[in-house]
């Protein structure tokens, strides 16, 4: 099997720790090495390519030159961080730069090649198969309908992400029916939750996340669930808010992808850390409880 | 006033503007643009604010007038969700030209406003801790109108959500401090 240099970015070590802990959970359960990387860095998130474009390009060759060093692919759980390695990665393929960038990095021991590929859990769950993934749920979510969001910077722009972005993804759905739940189609599964904006104009971005909530709420949705930890904080960590923001009350929770597919696969709630979530997930995990007596740990709880 | 105006080389530089936009990677095509508006039409913050208005910023800065774009708050209204990279028929990607145009401001000194800051932010705690620091952001951000954010800061605490006061620094942070040295001077 594989092994990843594991790239999980700067909001999954502050305030959307508990993807981090469900990613590591979900694939130390499916046996996919990956590897924490103290040497990583920040990826820029387009601000310091604004500020500072060539320091940036150089951030980032530092980063993927550290993977390449182990011969690890760089896994990541941020869509940000992934389309940040991967317009750098398209910036280095201009030779004269990569070398004056290698020549300073040759100093450490390091060498930006350009063969490190930068993907996404969602795209580690698409090589492995949504077929392989069903095979492996031990706990269905049926009954539940599920509303997928993808988050822009996974499926846009073409150019940089390829051809893994195609106009229309079906990946995420795909996943959310292999677990047994029923996936949601809806027109603002690829629409923008705001949050680059989030302290600029945060008006507007609760418009823009109450937009979303509304349509996965109209349609009846049980949950949503995103690969992107920075939609999670604009739908979840806003989701009272931008309620507030239109007169309107949502109480739809927000799962990270990794923790829809751990609790299909029979990870304990807990473990998953589906309780940090602003919006309550007591009901879902105890819809989930309910379903599985057989769950390992399966601790009785009083009526 | 008037004299001002009738000064050479100012309104030159202005004209100019167009050239020092095209002349960053991020804002090459700008001259490709033919103002057909599918950007803001495409745009999820033009639909909630009238302020982020791609089109309208960039027929101003092919127009010259560097200091009003420059100095609007308008350019930092971008959520970065890449609609208009992907609906522009002309490859143009106001987005990106956006990115240009906040390059240029930051060169030419804006501080001022939480789109300067929010930028410079990144930088800042880059070389301090190789990571961004989530904690001092909304201050770093907003000053002290991040005194609305307690209660959602108490909420995240309760659900231990809230972000360590510094995070954790990267190894080996000598060397993102030497790259900056030789790659992130002489931009400036």
């Amino acid at each position: 099997m594989k092994e990843y240099a594991y790239f999980p970015g700067c909001a999954a070590e502050a305030s959307t720790r508990e993807a981090d802990r469900a990613t590591q959970e979900v694939l130390h359960h499916l046996g996919i090495l990956i590897h924490p990387t103290e040497e990583f860095s920040c990826c820029g998130a387009g601000c310091l390519a604004e500020e500072h474009p060539r320091f940036n390009l150089a951030l980032n060759a530092r980063n993927i030159a550290i993977a390449e060093g182990g011969e690890r692919d760089i896994l990541t759980i941020c869509n940000t961080c992934l389309l940040h390695l991967r317009k750098s990665q398209k910036e280095l393929e201009d030779l004269s730069l990569r070398a004056e960038i290698n020549a300073q990095l040759g100093k450490w021991g390091l060498q930006y090649q350009g063969e490190a590929k930068v993907i996404h859990l969602l795209h580690l769950f698409q090589e492995m198969g949504a077929e392989k993934i069903r095979s492996l749920v031990k706990i269905p979510l049926h009954g539940l309908k599920v509303a997928p969001f993808y988050g822009c910077q996974i499926v846009r722009p073409h150019h940089i992400l390829g051809p893994e972005s195609a106009k229309e993804p079906t990946i995420l759905e795909e996943l959310i029916e292999a677990t047994g739940a029923t996936p949601l189609h809806y027109r603002e599964r690829l629409s923008c939750c705001g949050f680059h904006i989030l302290l600029i104009d945060e008006k507007t971005t609760l418009s823009m996340a109450s937009h979303c909530l509304d349509e996965a709420q109209e349609i009846g949705a049980d949950l949503l669930v995103t690969p992107c930890t920075l939609c999670h904080i604009s739908l979840d960590m806003y989701q009272e808010q931008a309620g507030k923001s239109v007169g309107k009350r949502y109480d739809i929770p927000v799962l990270h992808l990794a923790q829809m597919v751990g609790l299909a696969l029979g990870i304990d709630p807990g473990k998953l850390h589906l309780q940090n979530h602003l919006v309550s997930t007591r009901h879902l995990i105890q819809k989930v409880r309910d379903k599985l007596p057989l769950l390992a740990n399966g601790r009785k709880r009083s009526p | 006033m008037r004299k001002e105006q009738r000064e050479g080389p100012q309104r030159i530089s202005e004209f100019n503007f167009y050239q020092e936009i095209s002349a960053l990677p991020s804002g090459r095509d700008i001259l490709k643009c033919i103002q057909c508006g599918t950007c803001s039409a495409s745009c999820p913050v033009f639909r909630y604010n009238p302020g982020g208005n791609p089109r309208k910023i960039i027929a101003k800065a092919v127009l010259g007038l560097k200091e009003e774009v420059i100095r609007s708050e308008e350019i930092w209204l971008c959520a970065k969700c890449e609609s208009c990279a992907v609906r522009c028929h002309k490859d143009v990607r106001p987005g990106e030209i956006l990115g240009a145009i906040r390059t240029i401001a930051i060169r030419e000194g804006i501080r001022r406003g939480p789109g300067p800051r929010h930028t410079k932010a990144f930088a800042r705690d880059i070389l301090r801790f190789g990571k961004l620091n989530e904690a001092t952001l909304p201050w770093v951000t907003l000053g002290y109108r991040m005194i609305k954010m307690v209660p959602l800061a108490l909420r995240m605490l309760f659900r231990g959500k809230l972000p360590p006061p510094l995070p954790r620094r990267t190894r080996k942070i000598q060397q993102i401090r030497a790259l900056f040295d030789q790659f992130g001077k002489e931009a400036q």
